[in-house]
């Protein structure tokens, strides 16, 4: 994930990979030291894999600050659409990347895919 | 008009869909490849990665020069993707008015001439010294030819990479 985004998103400094349980580094503080990090007036979204895993739940912790989202079931559709957003974003426009993240995740079915090509110069 | 001219041997992928035509706001992406242009799996597999806002075309060489050189696609924002340094010279070549080629990726995945690999120029850019021939002749057209990934990649002249 952390490569794909290295590739697709050349030097973003808005996003932040922190391991879990791939070493011995405790991701509670691991969590700690992010948010001490960060000022307090910034917007958060952590992401996590498994809605409910143990990761999910230690990032629950972290949902009392303010402007502070949480996100489960990541997909690299969803880290990039929100990785490309430089504004603060409110609960609706979350709700709607995660609904077109949700798309990305699909059974791909090269057979019903168009080939025809309808005018290359209409429409805007 | 052509917003930019690349060459890209992936042609439609990440990259592109993401980055570049977003950052250069093209409302239409034209593919050049004539190997795509008669295989619909081919065509199929890169119609998936295109983006739902902009309209596509996968065309061969000489309908894809067509639409290039038709007046209708003066008012649209146009980005052009080419295989091979080739089919960038062939299409500056055929097409008037061009300004900048964009160098991306290239020389990774493109079939191997022999067992000799490519030289390599930038960590997405290998040639060989028939292929530095074609750019050189790409440059001797005038055009203004830049090395550049992404649009956070700063560009480097191709002049002064080979």
């Amino acid at each position: 994930m952390k490569s794909s985004l290295n590739i697709l998103l050349g030097k973003s400094d808005n996003v932040t990979v922190i391991d879990a349980y791939l070493d011995q580094g405790d991701l509670d503080e691991k969590l700690e030291d992010y948010f001490q990090s960060i000022p307090e007036t910034e917007q958060v979204i952590m992401l996590s894999d498994l809605y409910g895993g143990s990761v999910n739940q230690k990032m629950c912790l972290h949902l009392t600050r303010p402007n502070t989202f949480l996100i489960a079931g990541v997909n690299l559709a969803l880290v990039l659409e929100i990785a490309l957003k430089t504004e603060p974003l409110s609960q609706e426009q979350l709700e709607a990347i995660v609904k077109d993240s949700r798309e990305a995740l699909r059974i791909v079915e090269i057979a019903t895919q168009s080939v025809e090509e309808d005018d290359f110069f209409g429409g805007s | 008009m052509v917003k930019l001219l690349r060459l890209d041997e992936r042609l439609i992928h990440g990259q592109i869909v993401i980055k570049w035509s977003r950052h250069l706001n093209v409302n239409r992406i034209l593919v050049l490849n004539d190997e795509a242009a008669k295989n619909d799996l081919i065509k199929k597999s890169l119609m998936l990665a295109a983006p739902s806002t902009v309209k596509v075309a996968i065309t061969s060489m000489d309908e894809g020069i067509d639409l290039l050189n038709d007046p209708r696609g003066d008012s649209l924002n146009i980005l052009v993707l080419v295989k091979t340094p080739q089919d960038v010279l062939e299409i500056l070549q055929r097409v008037a008015g061009i300004k900048t080629v964009n160098i991306g990726n290239y020389g990774r995945v493109a079939s191997r001439i022999g067992v000799e690999p490519r030289k390599t120029f930038r960590s997405n850019l290998y040639l060989y010294d028939s292929e530095i021939s074609v750019v050189k002749q790409i440059l001797e057209t005038g055009v203004e030819c830049v090395y550049q990934t992404t649009p956070e990649d700063k560009p480097e002249s191709i002049n002064k990479i080979i």
